[in-house]
């Protein structure tokens, strides 16, 4: 989040600005991310803009014009580079883009990329998803559960199922589950609604 | 089987509706499909803005004085789940704003809570070059 505040804050009197979503349902978290930020920060708790936009993974970003036309669909961009060794993801060069599209209107080569919609399985993934987490917070516990694994059966390497998932069962994000998953997500060759990395 | 009963709709809000069921259908008045959906039962169709969709056996539809609403929302282009088991109908986004989004590029808008739990229309920007960032904490 502060990497995208420094951008902000350069281009705002520009006619710009930053709005993030929370893919997320953890208020306390997402606010905690947000300190320092000036921007709107919006709360997506039962993931409506990952069917509406065909978002298949955190950080997703897009770009829209003016007009509310999209001017580059959703790429894997990061606000800072904490992750940059992993990812071989170097906020710079997406930054620079952006800068050059707000001053010039000038829009890089992969701004044409048409994303592939979602697949029948992955929409009604999403659907046990958004039931599976209404059931949750009524407690509904065991029938939350079937839900959540009817929606990762479904749509097992879309993260924004699988992993989103994990905090909301008991589990850790961060830990040995999620290292299971970015290897099958590898194994079967990254799948992602989004620009394709070049590297 | 009929039989009636409260039905839960989990659209981009959570409702809870009198209706009843029929052969795994949940049925509904024609206020709430509008209420739901955004389109109205009439003459021609189904109706929204000045856009209607025909509708040639009404029947198929309709059960007494109650409308189908898995039938409605497919007709509409939304996706559903049903738990009859649960009393609940889940209801998704319209497939037409995400292909216009992938293939026309126009932007859907849509209305979310910001971290203070006020209601924002992404169309609230509109005028500006906007960088639309997905997160999470997980």
């Amino acid at each position: 989040m502060p990497g995208w505040q420094e951008l902000h804050e350069e281009l705002q009197e520009e006619g710009f600005t930053v709005i993030a979503v929370a893919i997320d349902e953890n208020l306390d978290s997402i606010i905690e991310l947000a300190k320092g930020v000036t921007y709107p920060v919006l709360m997506d708790k039962d993931h409506i803009l990952t069917e509406l936009y065909a978002i298949s993974n955190v950080p997703s970003v897009l770009w829209i014009d003016e007009d509310g036309k999209i001017s580059r669909p959703a790429a894997s961009e990061f606000g800072t580079d904490t992750f940059s060794e992993i990812t071989g993801i170097s906020r710079e060069g997406h930054m620079q883009q952006v800068r050059e599209w707000v001053r010039d209107e000038a829009l890089p080569e992969d701004a044409g990329f048409v994303v592939d919609d979602l697949s029948h399985e992955e929409i009604q993934a999403r659907l046990h998803f958004r039931l599976a987490a209404h059931l949750r917070r009524n407690n509904m516990i065991a029938e939350s559960e079937k839900h959540f694994d009817h929606a990762i059966e479904l749509a097992p390497l879309d993260f924004t199922i699988a992993r989103a998932s994990m905090p909301l069962r008991g589990g850790d994000p961060f830990g040995e589950e999620f290292f299971e998953l970015y290897q099958k997500y590898q194994d079967a060759g990254s799948p992602f609604h989004g620009i394709p990395r070049k590297s | 089987m009929k039989s009636n009963s409260e039905i839960t709709i989990l659209t981009n809000s959570v409702t809870s509706i009198a209706g009843h069921w029929d052969d795994g259908d949940p049925f509904v008045d024609s206020a709430e499909i509008k209420d739901v959906l955004g389109w109205e039962i009439k003459q021609e169709g189904l109706c929204k803005d000045d856009a209607c969709i025909p509708v040639n056996d009404e029947q198929s539809i309709r059960h007494q004085d109650r409308y189908n609403l898995r039938t409605i929302a497919h007709l509409t282009g939304h996706p559903t789940l049903i738990s009859q088991e649960l009393k609940t109908i889940t209801i998704g986004q319209p497939a037409g704003l995400r292909s216009s989004a992938l293939k026309d590029k126009i932007a859907p808008d849509f209305v979310l809570p910001d971290i203070e739990g006020t209601d924002r229309a992404f169309s609230d920007w509109a005028g500006k070059k906007r960088l639309l960032v997905a997160f999470s904490s997980w």
